[in-house]
């Protein structure tokens, strides 16, 4: 199906909003925001395909989980919290902790065992262990990174909030929203305790815009990022599900771009690797088909 | 010069800046009361200024361009020191966020309190500041998050045991998962988990 | 208890099975800071139970009163204790007051302790109660009780059944009598500041209605005993080579640990140079049996050889003529420390053919002609200067391309630092010294602080050499030429007590006591101290034809005003201790300091784990030489 996607790209390029492009991904993962017709149609396909398809493997969680994380890492906006994924994975998180508790009590309270054998148990214990720590170690870089994000743009997270009428509850999870609700207090509490309140009175303004410099800080969506392709839904779907994949000549599927700058109409091929500006890919990256590295 | 005030307080900020990246520990020095409050003094006089110029323009119904230039360098100077100082809080209160990631909570004050000296590096406010978010994030951690740790390393793990060796004598330290026993200048071969706590802390020195 | 060298691997399993929890630390490695043996054990040690993932705690220590300090701070989940290189010759169970009631856990079907101990200690003679009458701590033997002590072990067993029997035949009133004697006998301890007791005597006083026979069995049984302790200390074998036996029969034998056994067993060729050569050709056919066939060199190689070995100090990493002129084999048998001596090494130098000037290059620069044929050169010329001794079969191993060290220069570096920390430290005693003397309040307080401070510096040198041995060469070179510093102050040294004729012949032993000199601070090390006597002892042993004398060796501390006495025994000429078969000379001083010090009352501090190095007060020093060479104890 051709699609033009031409307006949708300038719509990206005019505002810098990153929420209302959010589209969906398949899975139960997170929730359909999209707006426009495009997303619309993809959204319905792809919810009708969500009722159907079955809760995602630990394994698949887990790439997932790599793929949000280096996504995040690597971008410059703050991408949607993938809800449902988190919580499963933090419910998994606890389950291991129980069950290497349970084994690690039980084994050593058995005596009779030689001391071989009870040595030999703690073998896969161990690695039971480090794997553990390796996940734990990716949800607190990812929530880290994403904090830091969080603190970075927050005057732009609130000019986003009062402006778009979608909420930021699709962007951040609950405590992400806290963290950024209290934190941009205090921090405000304090500039203007010690600077603001002592200034004239049009300059007390912390998202002043009309100055020589804005204030407020948005994300450079310009800036360059490495981006591989891979197909609808991580390279997991069939190629003919997704409508916006085309196949050129030489029988080899890849997505149309148009870089603005260079007027110029590019073909990212599944599976090829490109250093282009993130706001060329971010709704490839935000649809699941194409990852960051 | 107007706004060399202001340059003083950007510079201090960036040469701390560099400092803690440099040496990867967070150190802030003391607030520039003074400065700040010179900077601000700068402010006013320059507001005054800039309308004693506006009226000035009024009066005249003139189009000087050099009285409009004046206004408008007014009014750019005080632009910039808004900028200077909120830059300058800006980048202590980063600081001071990064020592409470770092620090593990209350720790982070009474450090800042007992160890830099008796008059205390940050401002009545900044101590505030700290105690608040230092809260914050506490409650951050709680909930679904608190097994993950979040103010815990961020650097992969790379073993699950490690040899560590104590650095300071702090008798029986209680600990999630069990008891160690710090005797001054002992070796421990103990699980990562458990003693990356008292290595941040200082207790410890991994090896 | 104890275990037999074939059942030392049941020790090691029942530590596995008792204290690999797997969160919590249940073990904890006490070792003694100033001892090599000891030092390459425990790494060995460590090494095996970091293999199996046990958690485990290592605690370097001093003395006594630290282990029990220690030890009375250990939580409760702590329920494997090894000490190494320590608690051998003293009560433990008594030492540590524990209670053996209330270590008790179960009694059926076998007996099981909340905390058991493991002694792997090789200083001689054993406590009798540690082997035979405790059932918590167990002592890892390398034979000599086998050998040895049938009939201590028939007279202690004899002795403690009698005394039960004699208990229940008398009843209240002697009960009350021994409570009097034994109270009276623990503070007759407390005086002496002597925290080992070497002859726990349950019952002191007989009551009168036990029957005659079982009294003079019972005396009989007590003055073999006392024997047994007063014959004097040694140490009977390297504590590394007794931990390698263990690896090996739990078949985990591998090079690293066998190159710290050797460092460990080479460790005692200085003192004890029976042990070494007794121990030399087992560890050769490990080398044999356990280095790999192809002898290709990468930068990661990690091979031990064998190579002849000189006696020669630090031959690879200074020049000859130095290796010659501070070696104490040498020294002894050249006298070097005189004119005639110096006159003599030149000729032996213009002999050999080797030029003065060669001779004093570095190692590593000197002409390869003469580095391959100087086994050649050694064995045609030695022998006249009666130096034919001097090359044995050592080893050598090789760091890939970063350098080849020996055995005995290794020993040295790490000895070295020990004693010394990092050449960076060598000046700081001295600032502190003046620095603090400036504001000296309070004597006693200072001393103690003093003391307390010089005993953290040494553990903090343990780890030092701790980590050197991990193969870090950089901490190698910097022991070796720390190493370099102090042998050249110990033969400085040397030559003026020698020069000085500072050493009195009192009958029965020889004395010689530093006041005073430029490296004087370097002597309050007590392994300073024993270096310095291990060089003065084998030049009087060449010296003496007649009677090998045994020494005490003092070193006045200023700043505490206390004197570092040290008593070495006699020590054959090396090269005639190999041939004859005579029994190892014991160290007779450790019996003797204890007893002298209770009975001149000085005030003495006996807290070093070898007995033989006391701490006593400056005013006490006199008289207590002189009850000594009265006492005719050694």
């Amino acid at each position: 199906m051709d699609i033009d996607i031409d307006d949708i790209l300038a719509e990206l390029d005019r505002d810098t909003t990153a929420v209302d492009q959010t589209l969906t991904s398949q899975g139960n993962d997170t929730t359909v925001v999209g707006s426009d017709a495009v997303g619309d149609l993809v959204a319905k396909q792809q919810a009708a395909a969500a009722q159907t398809a079955a809760p995602p493997s630990p394994v698949q969680d887990f790439n997932d989980l790599l793929v949000a994380w280096r996504n995040e890492r690597m971008c410059p906006e703050i991408l949607a919290y993938p809800h449902l994924l988190m919580a499963r994975t933090l419910r998994r998180v606890q389950q291991q902790m129980e069950h290497i508790e349970c084994v690690s009590m039980g084994f050593y309270e058995d005596e009779t065992r030689d001391a071989a054998s009870a040595v030999a148990n703690k073998l896969p214990l161990l690695c039971m262990e480090a794997d553990l720590e390796r996940l734990k170690f990716v949800v607190r870089s990812y929530i880290r990174c994403r904090l830091s994000k969080v603190d970075k743009f927050s005057l732009y997270l609130r000019q986003l909030d009062t402006q778009q009428p979608v909420p930021l509850t699709e962007l951040l999870s609950s405590k992400e929203l806290e963290y950024h609700e209290r934190h941009f207090t205090i921090l405000l509490k304090l500039l203007n305790s010690t600077i603001l309140k002592h200034m004239p009175p049009e300059l007390q303004a912390i998202d002043d815009n009309e100055g020589s410099v804005p204030m407020v800080e948005g994300p450079d969506l310009a800036s360059f990022v490495f981006v591989r392709v891979t197909g609808p839904d991580l390279g997991r779907s069939a190629p003919d599900t997704d409508p916006t994949l085309e196949i050129n000549d030489e029988g080899v599927r890849f997505y149309p771009v148009y870089i603005q700058e260079l007027r110029e109409e590019v073909e990212l091929t599944v599976d090829g690797i490109y250093v282009m500006r993130y706001n060329v890919v971010q709704e490839l990256v935000q649809a699941r088909k194409a990852i960051l590295i | 010069m107007y706004g060399d005030l202001v340059n003083k307080l950007v510079l201090e900020a960036k040469r701390a800046q560099q400092l803690n990246e440099s040496s990867k520990s967070e150190h802030l020095p003391m607030y520039q009361d003074d400065l700040v409050r010179n900077t601000l003094r700068e402010i006013e006089q320059l507001k005054r200024d800039a309308e004693l110029l506006k009226s000035q323009q009024e009066l005249n119904q003139v189009e000087d361009k050099v009285a409009r230039c004046q206004h408008f360098v007014t009014l750019l100077c005080m632009e910039r020191n808004k900028r200077g100082l909120l830059a300058y809080q800006k980048l202590r209160s980063d600081t001071l966020d990064a020592m409470a990631w770092n620090k593990h909570g209350l720790d982070s004050v009474t450090a800042l309190a007992a160890g830099e000296g008796a008059d205390a590096s940050l401002s009545h406010q900044e101590e505030e500041y700290l105690k608040d978010y230092t809260q914050i994030i506490a409650d951050m951690k709680s909930g679904e998050f608190t097994d993950i740790d979040l103010s815990g390393s961020l650097t992969p793990p790379s073993d699950v045991f490690i040899d560590v060796r104590v650095l300071k004598d702090a008798g029986e330290i209680q600990t999630e998962y069990g008891v160690f026993n710090l005797i001054k200048d002992s070796q421990f071969f103990a699980r990562q988990a458990d003693v990356e706590r008292l290595i941040q802390q200082g207790f410890l020195q991994r090896l | 208890m104890y275990f037999s060298i074939r059942n030392h691997h049941e020790a090691y399993e029942h530590i596995l099975r008792e204290s690999s929890s797997h969160s919590s630390c249940q073990l904890v490695i006490f070792v003694s800071c100033l001892n090599v043996d000891a030092l390459c054990a425990s790494k060995i040690l460590t090494k095996l139970f970091k293999r199996q993932l046990v958690q485990l705690q290592l605690v370097p220590i001093f003395g006594y009163s630290e282990l029990k300090h220690y030890f009375q701070e250990l939580d409760d989940n702590i329920n494997s204790v090894v000490l190494v290189g320590c608690g051998g010759m003293v009560d433990i169970e008594d030492f540590l007051e524990i209670d053996a009631q209330e270590y008790l856990l179960e009694t059926e079907p076998v007996r099981k302790y909340k905390r058991n101990i493991y002694v792997m200690d090789s200083h001689r003679p054993w406590n009798l109660d540690n082997l035979f009458g405790s059932q918590i701590v167990t002592c890892l033997d390398d034979g000599t009780v086998e050998e040895s002590l049938e009939k201590q072990k028939e007279a202690y067993l004899d002795y403690l059944r009698m005394t039960e029997e004699h208990l229940e035949d008398t009843g209240a009133s002697s009960a009350g009598d021994t409570e009097d004697d034994t109270q009276d006998e623990t503070e007759e301890d407390d005086d002496s500041e002597n925290s080992s007791s070497q002859v726990k005597r349950k019952r002191k006083g007989m009551a009168t209605s036990a029957s005659k026979q079982r009294k003079k069995l019972m005396h009989r049984c007590e003055t073999l005993l006392e024997e047994y302790y007063a014959q004097g200390t040694t140490v009977s074998n390297s504590i590394a080579v007794q931990t390698y036996s263990l690896i090996s029969s739990i078949g985990e034998t591998n090079l690293q640990y066998l190159w710290l056994a050797i460092l460990g067993a080479s460790s005692l060729d200085i003192a004890f140079p029976q042990i070494y050569e007794r121990l030399r050709p087992l560890l050769q056919d490990e080398v044999r049996r356990l280095s790999p066939h192809e002898k290709i060199k990468t930068p990661d190689t990690l091979t031990v050889e064998i190579q002849p070995d000189y006696f020669l100090f630090l031959l690879r990493h200074s020049s000859l003529y130095d290796s010659f002129f501070y070696s104490n084999y040498v020294n002894a048998k050249l006298s070097l420390w005189n004119e005639n001596g110096k006159k003599t090494l030149h000729k032996i130098f213009a002999r050999m053919g080797i030029s003065l000037s060669t001779a004093q290059e570095n190692w590593l620069y000197m002409d390869n002609r003469v580095k391959k044929e100087l086994g050649v050169i050694f064995d045609k010329n030695l022998g006249r200067y009666g130096l034919e001794g001097i090359v044995r079969d050592g080893f050598v191993r090789t760091f890939g391309y970063r350098g080849a060290v020996s055995a005995s220069e290794c020993v040295e570096s790490i000895t070295a630092l020990l004693e010394m920390g990092q050449k960076s430290d060598v000046d700081k005693p001295e600032a502190l010294q003046n620095s603090t003397n400036a504001t000296t309040l309070q004597e006693g307080l200072e001393a103690s602080q003093k003391l307390a401070e010089r005993e953290r510096k040494l553990v903090r040198n343990f780890w030092l050499s701790w980590d050197a041995l991990d193969d870090k060469m950089e901490l190698m070179q910097q022991g070796l030429k720390v190493a370099q510093v102090l042998q050249r102050s110990v033969f400085n040294t040397g030559v003026a007590v020698l020069e000085k004729k500072l050493i009195k012949h009192l009958r029965i032993y020889r004395l010689c006591i530093l006041q005073d000199g430029p490296d004087l601070e370097l002597y309050r090390n007590p392994l300073t101290l024993l270096r310095l006597g291990n060089w003065i002892m084998e030049c009087c042993a060449e010296a003496e034809e007649k009677q090998l004398l045994p020494m005490v060796l003092g070193c006045l501390d200023a700043t505490t005003e206390t004197y570092l006495l040290a008593g070495l025994p006699a020590r054959y000429p090396r090269g005639l201790d190999a041939l004859s078969k005579k029994r190892p000379i014991l160290n007779n001083f450790s019996v003797a300091f204890q007893q002298i010090a209770t009975e001149t009352g000085a005030k003495v501090r006996i807290d070093n784990f070898e007995s033989s190095i006391i701490e006593i007060r400056k005013e006490d020093l006199a008289p207590f030489l002189e009850k000594l060479t009265l006492s005719g104890l050694v």
